[in-house]
């Protein structure tokens, strides 16, 4: 693959290096070797495998694919099972799925939990890939693996021998740093639930931690468990920790609020649907936060596809949560190089809120300029013209204020 | 096993060869890669243990973190006793199923290795004592077909038929649980006629035997390897051989286990190789001696002095990581030519790679705890820590004095976390 910058030419995209050093380095690898291939989206992962693929096969290389997921757990079995010819000219692509849950631990749930089980299983995988590196070893091809952020994490510590015998790690795709993401999202999510806590000094809220925490123990092994007790309680920590800088222990709580609100919901969808869609939402940006954009976007997909339908329902109530979540998707969407779909998403969150800026515009003004600098970002990222009539009305009515 | 067929690396195409971390150095690769080790990170201390021990039934269990160097450190202890000691080592990662292991499980692949070793021999045992070990693996555990193979005079018959039986021990099938219900019940017969075919062999040779399990370290569940050891102490005593187990690191570290440290003859920390002091201060000693990993396998030229002295930097001192990293580095070399030479650039460029996937992986109590060690802070044996050194992001130096740090890789990561807790704390 012939990827030389020329004199002239803009500098090419880490990425772009990225993917011709893999392909080179497949090149040298006519034995066994490990590498890592790390995409955020699918759409991009599978972009990037079909130039791989082109560029082995232009080689006379054979690449075989297989995929390692809970539905697909044995990669030895799926190895061995191939029809065997010339094993030095063979590459093996392996697509890891629906790991990236493997790390999370989740003690307070019930053992047949889903959420639970699908952790354990995600865990189990990997360790079992751990253990089958000498097997694969001895099949003498060259393995890349293919897999998101979360995922390599989870690599290190759950299949901690395999990282260790890498060859390489190649990041093929473009993010944004972490830091740009963060600050497109926190202000729309977690400012309205961090409100009660604004100013309140470092030892009142681990104060309250502790204090919530005891309570929480108290409720989980109570007779009969309050549950939206226990999802509040559970929503509260998730609010006290994030203002307290613990990211990942708000992600836990917040996640365990989530779930149990799932449950509320289903049984009783009108009281409990709305927070439901509100602590998705948030977790989401505690995700997105923690760097996994792949799971934060399917929380917050999650999050506007109910507050569309309580919007169906119930619009002056949950118009404003519904452009309050598009605008998230639309920064989990750019995050991961789902620029057209990001623009798209922060537009209709533009649009969406606009009739409620206009009404009460002091208290719409922050949330509406967030957005209105993201749809303008996202214009500029794609080279589009924003929307000339939709930017003069936001200026006309920002620059009132 | 392969082996390489350059000598020494003067292109990069060549050293990507010989830079390859998937595979120790065994053989004759370890006569000609081999570099040694710094007298503190050595194994000559086991080797004195060892020589001295009057006993030929002393059990050793060997640890060290990941990446250390342990499996090729085993192989030349294995090359090193081979004039002395009839030496049976093998990897029980390739025999055995890691995620499920038993104490008898274990036995009965000790059993096999040696019964594999005894028909290889130039002077046969005694043919009851031999024939009384295959009857056992008959009467238990072989199907029809394994039994006609292991009863062949033909080696590659005997290795099919091990092979099978290994594969019957490592896989889901419910043949295992048959197997392991058997072993379990008939133990004592299993080691009883081990003993008495190990006892003829050393008669035979003259020589005590010195039996290595390797891949021990593997077993991540660390409650399941705890069992292991703790319920099947005393099998695992049983063998009238020397024997030398590995086991998990973070093990060693248990508390649980400290129990069953005590049952065996000696335990034996392969060390870390320091790139640098308790104090901070430059380890020379170590230095060199990782640059003598890296100049066995390449041409000086190939790589600019910065370069090399980033990588071994890198690398904290383990082994594994080096070769990794120069493999990653003179990947990118290689794009200006295959003279390179590797830049201080490329090397940043593969630390860089494995930076970032260690942002996906710690977590804020990760941070926490590597930030308080990284100030100095007290060394506790908590789920978290056993956590970080299972990872690699948190290194143990134990030549004399022990001590731990932060990988120099995840270091940057650390201390931005700690600056930005400081500045919300201030």
């Amino acid at each position: 693959m012939n990827r030389e910058r020329k004199p002239g030419e803009a500098p090419t995209w880490e990425a772009e290096q990225a993917l011709t050093l893999l392909c080179e380095a497949l090149d040298l690898s006519n034995d066994a070797a490990i590498f890592f291939a790390v995409c955020e989206s699918e759409a991009t992962c599978q972009q990037r495998m079909r130039e791989v693929r082109q560029h082995l096969e232009a080689q006379g290389r054979e690449v075989l694919e297989m995929e390692l997921s809970p539905k697909q757990p044995d990669l030895a079995t799926q190895i061995g099972g191939r029809t065997d010819t010339t094993p030095p000219l063979r590459v093996g692509f392996v697509v890891m799925r629906g790991l990236e849950e493997a790390g999370m631990e989740f003690p307070f749930l019930p053992e047949d939990a889903p959420l639970r089980r699908r952790a354990e299983e995600a865990s189990r995988v990997l360790r079992t890939l751990n253990l089958e590196r000498e097997r694969l070893r001895e099949r003498g091809w060259p393995l890349v693996f293919w897999l998101n952020r979360s995922t390599l994490g989870q690599v290190i510590q759950q299949a901690a021998d395999l990282f260790a015998a890498r060859s390489g790690i190649f990041y093929l795709d473009e993010l944004p740093p972490l830091t740009e993401i963060k600050g497109m999202v926190t202000l729309e999510i977690t400012g309205r639930e961090r409100g009660h806590l604004r100013g309140l000094p470092s030892e009142e809220l681990k104060r309250r931690a502790g204090l919530y925490e005891n309570r929480l123990q108290r409720e989980r092994t109570a007779e009969k468990p309050n549950l939206p007790g226990i999802a509040l309680l559970c929503q509260e920590l998730a609010a006290i920790y994030s203002a307290l800088g613990e990211r990942e222990r708000a992600s836990t709580f917040q996640q365990q609020a989530t779930d149990l609100y799932r449950g509320l919901a289903h049984s009783s969808p009108q009281a409990f649907l709305p927070a439901l869609a509100a602590s998705l939402n948030n977790l989401g940006a505690m995700l997105s936060d923690l760097g996994r954009r792949e799971e934060a976007l399917r929380a917050t997909e999650e999050a506007v596809a109910h507050y569309r339908d309580l919007a169906a329902a119930n619009p002056p109530a949950f118009l404003p949560d519904l452009a309050m979540s598009l605008n998230n998707l639309g920064a989990m969407l750019s995050a991961l190089g789902r620029r057209e779909e990001a623009l798209a998403a922060y537009e209709e969150a533009v649009r969406t809120l606009l009739p409620f800026f206009r009404a009460y515009p002091q208290a719409f003004r922050d949330w509406m300029q967030t957005m209105r600098d993201n749809y303008l970002r996202a214009c500029r990222a794609l080279g589009r013209e924003p929307d000339g009539e939709l930017v003069e009305s936001l200026r006309k009515l920002l620059g009132k204020m | 096993m392969s082996v390489s067929i350059f000598n020494k690396a003067s292109g990069l195409r060549e050293a990507y060869t010989l830079f390859d971390p998937l595979r120790p150095l065994e053989g004759e690769d370890l006569r000609r890669f081999y570099a040694e080790r710094p007298e503190e990170a050595s194994i000559d201390p086991l080797v004195e243990e060892l020589l001295l021990e009057s006993r030929e039934d002393d059990k050793t269990i060997f640890t060290g973190l990941r990446g250390s160097g342990k499996t090729t450190e085993l192989a030349r202890l294995e090359e090193k006793f081979s004039d002395t000691h009839t030496v049976i080592r093998f990897d029980v990662e390739k025999l055995l199923n890691l995620g499920d292991l038993d104490y008898a499980d274990l036995l009965v692949s000790v059993g096999l290795q040696v019964f594999r070793h005894a028909q290889a021999m130039k002077d046969r045992p005694d043919e009851k004592k031999w024939e009384a070990l295959l009857f056992w693996y008959e009467t238990h555990i072989l199907e029809e077909d394994e039994r006609r193979r292991f009863q062949s005079e033909v080696g590659a018959e005997l290795n099919m038929a091990i092979a099978s039986v290994s594969l019957s021990l490592s896989t889901a099938s419910p043949r295992r649980q048959t197997v392991r219900a058997q072993a379990q019940a008939n133990l004592a017969d299993l080691i009883k006629r081990l003993n008495d075919l190990l006892e003829d062999i050393r008669h035979k040779s003259g020589r005590p035997i010195l039996v290595i399990v390797d891949g021990l370290d593997k077993v991540y569940n660390l409650k399941q390897a705890c069992d292991l050891f703790l319920h099947g102490a005393n099998a695992l005593l049983a063998p009238r051989c020397r024997v030398i187990y590995t086991v998990p690191f973070a093990l060693y570290h248990n508390n649980d286990f400290q129990q069953v440290r005590l049952s065996f003859s000696r335990w034996f920390i392969l060390p870390n190789i320091k790139v640098w002091e308790r104090d901070g201060s430059l380890c020379q000693e170590g230095r060199e001696a990782l640059q003598e990993v890296l100049n066995r396998r390449m041409e000086a030229a190939l790589i600019s002095p910065e370069a090399r002295e980033r990588l071994i930097e890198f690398s904290g001192g383990v082994l594994k990581e080096l070769v990794s990293l120069t493999r990653s580095a003179l990947m990118r070399a290689r794009r200006r030519g295959d003279q390179g030479p590797i830049q201080v650039d490329d090397v940043e460029y593969a630390a860089r790679q494995v930076r970032n996937a260690y942002r996906g992986l710690l977590t804020e109590e990760h941070y926490r705890e590597l930030w308080r060690i990284h100030q100095g802070g007290r060394f506790f044996q908590t789920p978290i820590v056993q956590e970080l050194i299972h990872n690699l992001s948190l290194l143990e130096y134990n030549g004399g004095d022990v001590w731990w740090a932060v990988h120099p890789i995840v270091r940057p990561l650390v201390e931005e976390w700690g600056n930005e807790s400081g500045k919300k704390a201030g």
